[in-house]
């Protein structure tokens, strides 16, 4: 499990790279979709969310198709971020 | 777009445009009172060049009105902006009377070639080079901006990219004498628009403005929006008591009271013109505009008037300011209109040149500055597309306009659409043979001059076998003559008037038609045509430069068909008419 | 007068030839001109792409310009219109008897220049200079002042079917009789800008481009020129012109579906190429070849597919990408494939398709290359970010298409709105949930709240027609993006950024939130933008294309911008300015 600090901070950059102006952390469900139904994100911002883990992390996502797993949920960002880190 | 590249003026009162608007600016005038001067027995006011001025501007070979034309000329093109041995750049002068003055000369009078406008327009041409044949404008004291029109409608027409307008005429014994028989003289500095006002000044100057299509929009360039002529269709030399023709020729432009800083009147100060202006100002809504003058800085300076008075209102606009009156101080018309007698600031970038003359002409002029982006966005916007007329025009090698119609008058007889008119009479007696045989109720005829006369009567018979329904009033047929001669044997009798100081009588009733654009005023009024009168002086009889300026006056929207020809008086006995109706090509 | 649309002169400078013998050589032997950048000094190596293989040096001396600052995209242009001059004899005509147009499609148009100078302008005034040209109008300017006889010019910025929708203004220009000759293409060279964009979308291929190919993997950018000269038959009779080919039919539609994605059945494509075929009098069955869009990105290739196969049915003509040729040339693409559909239908032979080996499912498939086929018509396709796309037809012989007829009558305004300040822009919650605002930078919100309001106020829900006219375009996300560039040395660049730059992003972005398919272009000509726009919507109306077009003309400015401008001595723009109108045709009198 990601811890909790990260989580929150995975979020705080998805409302910063996505523009989410009206939108707090504790809005945004740590399991929830993304893309699709929860947020309604589309493939510009699977795009913004490669640009941000390059930025922020460090971590090359030469494919966009490789990013549908990692982009699932909040979780399963931070996860891949935790396992990127170790 | 339409753009002025340069201008220049020269006057009593600087040799620069900056000059001028400076002195202008600080309510400078050279206007004074000239006692005795060329033996004329009344005193007159007027703004003249001293004799070192005239010497400044003087070229060998040439006339006092040519070199001051080329001085100007020469002054406005300085910087090279335009290209003058182009095939594609066209001169165009505008001037009421010329080199007049050399009628005085009895070697002139008896033989006046070298006397004519088209003559001088050729004298000042090639001194610089241009390879294209000289337009002269002679349409009373609308000249200047009906010149301006015209050179804009060239180059909108695609007929030339550049044209350099030169507006200019010097004061003689000759103009000075016919405007003091029609009691039209101010005894002081002359006062627009004022209450007191008895007259107007005469003035010198000559002024150029050099007009290229747009290549570049920079900024703070200014360009000739929209430009129109039309007719009061009611007097030839009394201006009319609804202000019929200024009022629509200013509606033709299509500017907003928003966009104006001014309008720049014509204000001559007579008692009539500035009446029938405020009326025409009123009526076309323009209550919020500031209403100026500048003839009581300048006098009427005829030919150059419009031009000069062009260039005077743009250095204002570009210094934020309007120029006051001079000369003004209480209200004196009837018309709601706002006038001043201060200069005072302006943030607008545009403003209208209003000018109106004998023969019933009136002419307005919208010029503007590079609009700002947003000023063109908004004006886009608010723009309204009536017809898709608009930008339709004909095939290549296609004639814009159709000719319908023609006649030809000769002192031996007429011929009228193919066919000989049965007639008796020879010269003049001809004419008033024919106009007892098929007109003979327009008693006006027998005050006319010769050349009137024989264009009246043509255009009658045209206009009869047009098989149309006459005198209903109309604003989309235009009437523009042409000629060589101007106004040559209305010159030489009003000459004769005033050589002899003993028997000086100089008569109205002969100087009104020293204005050859007289003519077309007197077609428009028996026909009640408020749409452009307009006449144009060339050197010779030149069939491609006249078809030049045909199709460039479609350039008005509103002009659907032209009364055109060749009006030409050498003499009462030789003369020659060619008058046809041309449509335009839809 | 008959409006038979002919093809007298054309010309093309791409990656695989500078003029188009040399072009005719490099599709017969199947020579690509795809290879690592060589003149684009990029950070991003590894990248292929289709240049022009002559640097600005050596092609200014070729046209004796020696202005400094002079941009790729206009040299370019430069080089193409010269052929297509020569070719259709347009040298020495008479401004009198003829009215000339130049139409020039282009999206880049400066930023070439601007990205080269853009970290010194950030702090000094010494290459500003150069700005006076940034924008795309100031491209076809220079292009059309070349040439003294040519009257009037625009431009047309839809991405990558700015030149398709050129030729398509320029033939509306004629058949309404508003100009004798039109010549019309498009002209793009590539720049460091939009590299790192489409690198930001992921859709660049590392190799050359597979379009159609099951294993496609993007798309190659390429640079270049293609420009054609358009007159009615009667005219080139007349002037004794020779006829090349015929523009049978056109049309344009929008996908309205995603800015940089199409939809997956490929609306937008399926409409554009049914009203070119219906203009055209021909049936699916007379199509000879397509030359499609094909960019070679998995999208494009599967939605223009769904579409060819939507119209065509089980009997798809001879197709292929000769993006694999030239690399993808953007808003050149249009007029160079033109003039690759004229030496087609000239030399009678099938381009071929390159690196095509695998069948993609639900794909075309594509042609390897045929010689000594007999073409009679084919078809030209051209999509767009945004979903401006747009298809065209030309024809060996003339067709028995159908004419457009221009009524007269009074263009109404049913509504105009204006927007002139920032703080107006709040008022766009009214009209959109969060989620849609939050990308949008101020010339989208202030483009899509005038233009909303507009249509509420003409009660209309949906128009017909969509015309957009920008100067600048999005100089705020343009600016931004360069500044991305700067700092990250072209390492990583914001896609959002990127899809907002082009101009059309803002009339597709009406079109996306209205769903409307219908006509959709964008107009980019300095203070005449909006004119342009007015110009095609009264041609619109008048041939009954559409009852209602929605118009508008919208400009934002940032403080850089601002400074630049004062340095240059123009006209500092403002903040923000959005005018948008419905406009109808009132009914005869």
């Amino acid at each position: 499990m990601a811890n909790p600090e990260l989580i929150n901070e995975v979020k705080e950059h998805i409302i910063d790279a996505l523009h989410l102006e009206d939108i707090t952390p504790a809005d945004i469900e740590n399991d929830a979709p993304l893309f699709g139904d929860g947020l309604g994100l589309d493939s510009i911002d699977a795009l913004e969310l490669i640009v941000m883990l390059e930025k922020k992390y460090g971590i090359r996502i030469a494919n966009p198709a490789d990013g549908k797993d990692v982009f699932k949920s909040v979780t399963s960002i931070a996860e891949f971020v935790s396992s990127h880190k170790a | 777009m339409i753009s002025v590249l340069s201008h220049n003026i020269i006057s009593p009162i600087g040799e620069t445009s900056m000059q001028n608007y400076s002195a202008v600016k600080a309510g400078n005038s050279a206007l004074s009172r000239y006692d005795g001067k060329w033996n004329l027995p009344e005193p007159f006011f007027a703004s003249l060049f001293s004799d070192e001025q005239t010497r400044n501007f003087m070229i060998d070979g040439k006339t006092r009105f040519e070199s001051l034309a080329i001085a100007s000329i020469k002054k406005a093109i300085a910087d090279n902006l335009v290209d003058i041995h182009s095939p594609r750049t066209i001169l165009i002068l505008s001037t009421t009377k010329g080199n007049v003055e050399l009628l005085a000369d009895p070697r002139y009078f008896n033989n006046p070639e070298g006397e004519l406008p088209g003559v001088a327009a050729r004298s000042i041409a090639d001194y610089f080079g241009f390879v294209t044949k000289p337009i002269v404008v002679c349409n009373a004291c609308i000249s200047g901006v009906a010149a301006l029109v015209l050179a804009k409608r060239l180059i909108e027409s695609a007929q030339y990219d550049n044209a350099v307008v030169c507006g200019a005429d010097v004061q003689t014994p000759f103009i000075v004498s016919g405007f003091q028989s029609f009691k039209a003289l101010s005894s002081d500095n002359c006062r627009p628009f004022d209450i007191s006002r008895c007259g107007l000044n005469l003035g010198e100057a000559a002024a150029t403005i050099v007009l290229s299509r747009d290549a570049d929009s920079k900024d703070n360039q200014w360009h000739i929006v929209s430009g129109g002529v039309r007719n009061d269709a009611n007097h030839i030399s009394g201006p009319s008591r609804t202000g019929e023709g200024s009022y629509r020729a200013l509606l033709s432009l299509g500017a907003q009271e928003s966009d104006l800083a001014f309008i720049n009147a014509h204000g001559t100060a007579t008692l009539y013109n500035d009446e029938m202006e405020s009326i025409a100002i009123d009526r076309a809504g323009y209550h919020n505009v500031i209403v100026n003058a500048l003839k009581g800085y300048y006098g009427h300076t005829m030919g150059a008037a419009g031009i000069l008075e062009t260039i005077i209102s743009m250095c204002a606009v570009d210094d934020n300011a309007v120029i006051a009156t001079r000369g003004y101080a209480e209200k004196g018309v009837s018309g709601d209109i706002c006038l001043a007698n201060v200069n005072a600031p302006t943030d607008k970038a545009s403003f209208i040149k209003l000018l109106s003359g004998f023969g019933g002409c009136n002419a307005a002029l919208w010029v503007s500055k590079s609009q700002s982006y947003l000023d063109r966005i908004k004006k886009t916007a608010n723009k309204k597309i009536a017809s898709n007329k608009r930008d339709a025009r004909e095939m290549p090698e296609r004639s814009p306009y159709i000719t319908r119609h023609q006649i030809a008058v000769s002192p031996q007889g007429v011929m009228l659409n193919g066919e000989q008119l049965k007639t008796e009479q020879t010269g003049k007696a001809l004419l008033t043979e024919l106009y007892k045989a098929h007109v003979g109720d327009y008693p006006k005829f027998y005050k006319m001059d010769v050349m009137t006369r024989l264009g009246f009567i043509a255009s009658e018979l045209l206009l009869m076998s047009e098989g149309k329904e006459r005198f209903s009033p109309c604003e989309d047929r235009a009437v523009i003559l042409f000629n060589r001669t101007s106004s040559l044997i209305a010159d030489k009798l009003h000459q004769e008037s005033i050589n002899d100081a003993n028997a000086f009588f100089p008569s109205p009733s002969v100087f009104v038609y020293t204005l050859p654009n007289i003519i077309t005023g007197e077609i428009a009024i028996r026909n009640k045509y408020y749409g452009e009168t307009s006449f144009y002086i060339l050197e010779k009889f030149d069939e491609s430069l006249i078809s030049q300026v045909l199709e460039a006056s479609f350039e008005d929207s509103h002009t659907t068909s032209i009364v055109a020809g060749w009006v030409d008086c050498e003499s009462e006995d030789v003369f020659n008419a060619q008058m046809y109706i041309v449509e335009k090509n839809k | 007068m008959s409006q038979s649309i002919v093809i007298t002169g054309s010309g093309i400078v791409s990656a695989i030839g500078l003029d188009k013998e040399s072009v005719y050589q490099s599709l017969l032997s199947r020579q690509s001109g795809i290879a690592l950048p060589a003149i684009l000094k990029t950070n991003h190596k590894d990248i292929p792409v289709g240049e022009v293989k002559m640097s600005n040096e050596e092609m200014k001396s070729l046209l004796n310009i020696d202005d400094l600052y002079v941009n790729r995209t206009t040299l370019l242009g430069m080089m193409a219109v010269d052929q297509a001059i020569a070719e259709a004899r347009l040298a020495g005509i008479s401004k009198k008897s003829c009215r000339v147009v130049l139409v020039s499609g282009t999206t880049v148009g400066g930023m070439d220049v601007t990205e080269s100078y853009f970290s010194s302008m950030l702090t000094s005034e010494d290459h500003m200079k150069c700005m006076l040209t940034h924008d795309c109008g100031n491209s076809t300017r220079l292009l059309a002042e070349r040439y003294n006889f040519i009257q009037d010019y625009t431009t047309v910025s839809t991405a990558c079917s700015s030149a398709a929708n050129a030729i398509m203004l320029a033939a509306n220009l004629i058949k309404s009789g508003q100009a004798d000759i039109a010549i019309a293409g498009g002209t793009e060279a590539l720049s460091k800008f939009h590299l790192n964009g489409f690198n930001s979308l992921m859709i660049l291929n590392k190799e050359n481009c597979r379009p159609f190919d099951d294993t496609r993997a993007g798309l190659n950018l390429g640079e270049g020129a293609g420009f054609v000269v358009l007159e009615s038959k009667e005219t080139a009779i007349k002037r004794g012109a020779d006829i090349q080919a015929y523009l049978a039919g056109y049309g344009n539609a929008c996908d309205a579906y995603h800015q940089t994605a199409s939809s997956p059945d490929g609306e937008g494509a399926y409409q554009a190429m049914s009203q070119a075929l219906s203009m055209s009098g021909l049936k699916t069955g007379d199509i000879d070849y397509i030359n499609a869009h094909g960019t070679g990105t998995p999208n494009n290739d599967e939605s223009e597919s769904a579409a060819i196969f939507r119209l065509f049915g089980d009997d798809v003509p001879a197709i292929s990408s000769t993006k694999s040729f030239t690399g993808h040339t953007t808003s050149a693409s249009g007029g160079i494939e033109a003039v690759i559909c004229l030496l087609a239908l000239q030399h009678s032979f099938l381009p071929a398709n390159l690196g095509w080996s695998n069948q993609m499912t639900n794909g075309v498939t594509p042609t390897l290359g045929e010689e000594n086929r007999e073409l009679n018509h084919v078809m030209c396709n051209s999509f767009g970010f945004g979903g401006n796309d747009s298809s065209f037809i030309l024809s060996k012989h003339e067709t028995s298409y159908i004419p457009t007829t221009f009524a007269d009558g009074e263009i109404k305004v049913v509504s105009r709105v204006e927007i002139e300040s920032v703080a107006e822009l709040s008022r766009i919650k009214e009209y959109l949930k969060p989620m849609e605002i939050r990308r949008m930078g101020p010339l989208m919100r202030s483009t899509l709240l005038s233009s909303l309001e507009a249509l509420k106020q003409a009660g209309i829900e949906r128009p017909d027609a969509i015309v957009t006219g920008t100067m600048l375009g999005c100089i705020d996300n343009s600016e931004k993006l360069l500044r991305e560039m700067v700092a990250t040395d072209e390492a990583t660049t914001s896609p959002t950024l990127f899809m907002q730059s082009t101009h059309n992003t803002i009339g597709s972005a009406i079109a996306i939130q209205l769903g409307c398919h219908g006509y959709n272009t964008t107009y980019t000509q300095a203070e005449y933008s909006l004119d342009w726009c007015m110009r095609d919507a009264e041609l619109l109306l008048r041939s009954g294309t559409a009852k209602t077009v929605l118009v508008g003309c919208h400009d934002e400015n940032t403080e850089w911008y601002g400074w630049v401008q004062r340095a240059i001595g123009r006209e500092v723009m403002p903040n923000i300015h959005s005018v948008a109108m419905v406009l109808t045709l009132a009914a005869d009198k």
